[in-house]
């Protein structure tokens, strides 16, 4: 049967509109989708990508340390641990080792310390009690951390007091100076060694901020940044955070003078309520930045509190990557949204050959 | 003496009724107020009587318009709101931008609030009110965070005018912290005068969580006997104004509602606390 002319059309024109509707329906739900047309071409880009990321996530209840490549791909566990939930991984700049938190023992008794295993997950150390927050120095020598402000359990963010220094060789631990120091969080150190950066909430006077901390001082300035978690470039000069709940921030950061300063302040990437944007992170080149994405909690939890802290779970929620010269161009290069947080950089020398 | 209940609310009722007779002068003497005890934790509590009163206020914001009768029965009151020597005894991290120990806890979320609540349930043996998802249990024998109504009742003291010590505005600096006078921050509790029932900072210093969802017009639906509150929402009742707030936003009938968990959790109120109730 011949289909008249103009029937034709009318078909095809149907067909046509029929396949654009569900490519744009599937384009709105893939959650690899960020500046639309940006994000596949930007997951190839990463599959050349050496550096690879590691993340906290929780599987079955339980939180384990994950390392995947730059585009997500070959994920592996590394720490495998039924009873021990490990958190917040920040791999030395040499790319050698990872610094963690594990929470270990249940109720009463739990307790959040600090750990150290070399990247492939083997020769764990714990190196202080009732810790949490650490950072690594440039040279990869030391570990700075924060003490949990009570000795029962806490999963506040902002519960830290003391500033504390662990060198790997030896393995003394000495104080900060300065032993004000109070209501941390989100604790960097400046490649320079001169200061840290971390944010603070009821804290040494201030109400909620980002400070610039002399490292072996007592100077505290104020980066008059509004919002948490920051995290410094490689060279120090820049600086990106949690601006608000749904925008990563990036300034140009200034810590040779006096006065350390944020200036030039814009959004790398943001997202629109309920997705919420956090835990941002430079790579070893400054070339990316590392996120994750997710929906905010919804209602009241007890005891659970925000899903951007440390251990709390977020169902949902995903680490992407995103181009750091550009705005909102950023792929997800996790799926299964198991809670996928706190993701950062780990350095490699050379990608080994497929 | 044994003293049967009926006639310990009478007893309890009697200066409640008093406090009625001479509100509008805004004078009232201590020998009226009602009793005050010390809780195990040494927290001092006011026990507020069973009565009813008219909740709400013609002249006030749309929300409260709708003036209507509320009957309570007797709850215990923090005679001062929630300071941070609390959260310190507790070991809980106080999360206030103005330290102190004498000061009101502040930046503190409904859910930072509510688990401050249970805490304390806890330190005294006395079954927490709140659950995991936050749902209170009114019948629990522990700490929670007044309804809206069991706030606006305790505020008025039997007060039927804008405020619990009159209609004078110009007379707010000797009750409340608040814009004009607390110089940008909060300030011991305690030191300006209470209202007819011995209760303090119940105008200014910090506005007030209270456990009721905040619903505007919910006034119009609410039951007449202990109500609590819409049964949803995404905001929770805030009362009394704070150090930062103008005269109008202390009245005892302002209503407000915030998001319980800040509307970004990086953006934290230094003008929002709480005090807690429990059963007698």
């Amino acid at each position: 049967m011949r289909m008249p002319h103009l029937l034709r059309l009318a078909a095809l024109g149907l067909a046509g509109l029929f396949v654009v509707g569900l490519a744009f329906c599937a384009d709105e739900m893939d959650p690899r989708d960020g500046s639309k047309e940006g994000a596949r071409e930007l997951l190839e880009k990463l599959k050349d990508y050496k550096h690879k990321i590691v993340y906290e996530t929780n599987r079955d209840g339980n939180w384990d340390l994950y390392v995947v490549n730059a585009d997500g791909s070959d994920p592996v566990n590394l720490t495998n641990t039924k009873d021990v939930d490990e958190l917040y991984p920040k791999p030395s700049p040499d790319g050698t080792k990872i610094c963690f938190v594990a929470d270990e023992k249940k109720g009463k008794d739990k307790v959040r310390n600090v750990c150290v295993m070399n990247i492939d997950g083997t020769e764990r150390t714990k190196i202080a009690d009732n810790a949490r927050e650490p950072c690594w120095s440039a040279d990869s020598k030391s570990i700075a951390y924060l003490k949990g402000e009570f000795e029962e359990f806490n999963l506040q963010d902002f519960a830290t007091k003391g500033l504390f220094i662990y060198d790997l060789k030896s393995g003394k631990t000495r104080e900060h100076p300065n032993k004000k120091l109070h209501h941390l969080y989100t604790l960097n150190w400046s490649p320079d060694g001169k200061w840290f950066v971390a944010t603070v909430h009821g804290g040494m006077g201030f109400q909620h901020g980002i400070l610039a901390i002399e490292a072996e001082g007592d100077k505290v300035v104020d980066l008059k940044l509004e919002g948490c978690r920051p995290n410094l470039s490689p060279d120090g000069k820049k600086i990106v955070w949690g601006h608000g709940d749904y925008c990563a921030g990036v300034a140009d950061l200034d810590l040779t003078g006096e006065t350390p300063k944020a200036t030039n302040h814009h959004d790398a990437v943001e997202s629109k309520e309920p997705v919420e944007t956090y835990h941002v992170t430079w790579s070893p080149d400054g070339q990316y930045l590392t996120f994750t994405r997710g929906p905010k909690a919804e209602g009241k939890r007890l005891g659970n509190l925000l899903p951007e802290f440390p251990g709390v779970e977020a169902p949902g929620w995903n680490v992407c990557v995103a181009d750091a010269a550009q705005m909102n161009h950023w792929v997800a290069i996790t799926t299964d949204g198991k809670s996928c947080k706190q993701p950062s950089w780990m350095f490699v020398k050379e990608r080994k050959a497929k | 003496m044994i003293v049967s209940p009926q006639l310990r609310y009478v007893i309890v009722l009697l200066p409640a009724l008093a406090c009625l007779s001479c509100e509008k002068s805004g004078q009232q003497s201590a020998a009226d107020a009602p009793p005050t005890i010390t809780t195990k934790g040494g927290v001092e509590m006011v026990l507020i009587p069973a009565g009813s009163f008219e909740m709400g206020s013609q002249s006030g914001k749309e929300d409260a318009t709708f003036v209507h009768k509320v009957t309570l029965d007797s709850f215990l009151m923090d005679k001062y709101e929630v300071t941070q020597a609390e959260f310190d005894r507790l070991h809980l991290p106080n999360p206030s931008h103005f330290k102190g120990p004498t000061l009101p806890a502040e930046q503190v979320t409904w859910v930072q609030a509510a688990m401050y609540c249970n805490a304390r349930s806890k330190d005294e043996s006395l079954h927490p009110c709140y659950n995991s998802k936050a749902e209170c249990d009114f019948e629990a024998d522990g700490y929670r965070l007044p309804t809206e109504a069991e706030w606006e009742y305790a505020c008025r003291a039997g007060s039927i005018s804008d405020y619990s010590f009159g209609g004078d505005p110009r007379k707010l600096g000797e009750h409340a912290w608040f814009a004009d006078n607390a110089g940008n921050k909060t300030h011991p509790v305690g030191k300006k005068q209470p209202n007819a029932w011995g209760l303090y900072d119940m105008h200014g210093n910090v506005a007030e969580w209270c456990n009721d969802n905040y619903d505007k017009s919910y006034y119009n639906a609410s039951p007449e006997t202990n109500p609590r509150g819409p049964s949803q929402g995404k905001e929770n009742v805030l009362r009394g104004g704070a150090w930062k707030s103008g005269a109008d936003t202390l009245k005892s009938a302002y209503r407000l509602g915030d998001n319980p968990g800040f509307s970004d959790a990086c953006l934290a109120r230094d003008a929002i606390g709480f005090r807690c109730v429990r059963k007698p």
